[in-house]
């Protein structure tokens, strides 16, 4: 994944920070620790579970994470948390081997899409218009 | 698979079903988006479209049983057909064996999405978004 990447999908935050104090500090400390644990999470529970046991999540409907999408879901999600981006709001599968990890505002959604063969791309919408698709 | 009845086309004021299973993650009643697009986006055995179910001949509660793994639970997505077809959404009778009221959106076809990723998503992102009805359950585990 290049920096780039990395950093359009941090951009996408609403951050709003004041003039540093330290209690500022302290809460932006916070928050990036709960970052950093919530992509643990990411790929602790859901990831490493869908790995161990894709044939959980098979449906009509869905077909599950393949070995290589989910290894390239955890490297990214490893990269993402080194470098303190914020976690995703939603980590699914897509339905065809692939998984997608994705943050939204009320108009905008940022999608990591990985599909079934470890292929990923960054994917943002505008009122559910792509206005952008990076490859990663 | 039983013979397409001409005069059963479908109804701008009917109602489809989208079945999801609760494992899938593509339903959460607590996020603001509470439905993923994925839920509509088509996999490699959506030839025809990503299936659905008429409510003129299926409950929620019999969709959701159709085929039903073991242990799972499933949300019903209601959508309205014609917010479906406002939204550029084409959608066609495709019966199967053994169940009445099988349809198909087939602008959300596996081979649409190849041919243009983002247009697929966007009408799957829309109808996730925009113009999904109360939806139903879980059923089960069955």
């Amino acid at each position: 994944m290049s920096a780039d990447a990395s950093s359009t999908f941090i951009a996408s935050e609403p951050v709003s920070i004041s003039p540093p104090t330290g209690a500022i500090d302290d809460a932006a400390e916070l928050v990036s620790m709960a970052g950093r644990e919530a992509w643990r999470k990411v790929v602790d529970c859901t990831l490493i579970e869908w790995g161990a046991r894709p044939e959980q999540l098979a449906e009509a409907e869905l077909i599950p994470p393949t070995r290589p999408a989910v290894q390239r879901a955890i490297q990214i999600a490893e990269s993402f948390r080194e470098s303190s981006a914020p976690p995703p709001m939603r980590v699914v599968p897509d339905g065809d081997g692939g998984i997608v990890m994705e943050r939204w505002t009320e108009t905008t959604m940022r999608s990591i899409e990985i599909d079934r063969d470890g292929c990923a791309e960054l994917v943002m919408t505008r009122d559910a218009r792509v206005i952008e698709r990076i490859r990663l | 698979m039983p013979a397409l009845d001409p005069h059963d086309l479908i109804d701008d004021d009917e109602i489809v079903f989208r079945r999801v299973s609760e494992k899938s993650g593509w339903y959460d009643a607590k996020s603001s988006r509470p439905v993923a697009w994925t839920a509509f986006k088509p996999n490699s055995n959506d030839h025809d479209g990503v299936s659905v179910w008429r409510a003129k001949y299926q409950s929620a509660a019999d969709v959701a049983a159709i085929g039903a793994r073991p242990g799972t639970r499933y949300f019903v997505l209601a959508i309205r057909v014609s917010q479906l077809r406002s939204a550029g959404a084409q959608i066609v009778p495709t019966p199967v064996s053994g169940a009445a009221g099988h349809a198909s959106i087939s602008s959300l076809r596996v081979d649409a999405y190849h041919e243009s990723k983002d247009a697929v998503r966007a009408l799957a992102e829309r109808i996730a978004n925009e113009i999904i009805e109360p939806v139903e359950g879980p059923f089960g585990p069955f």
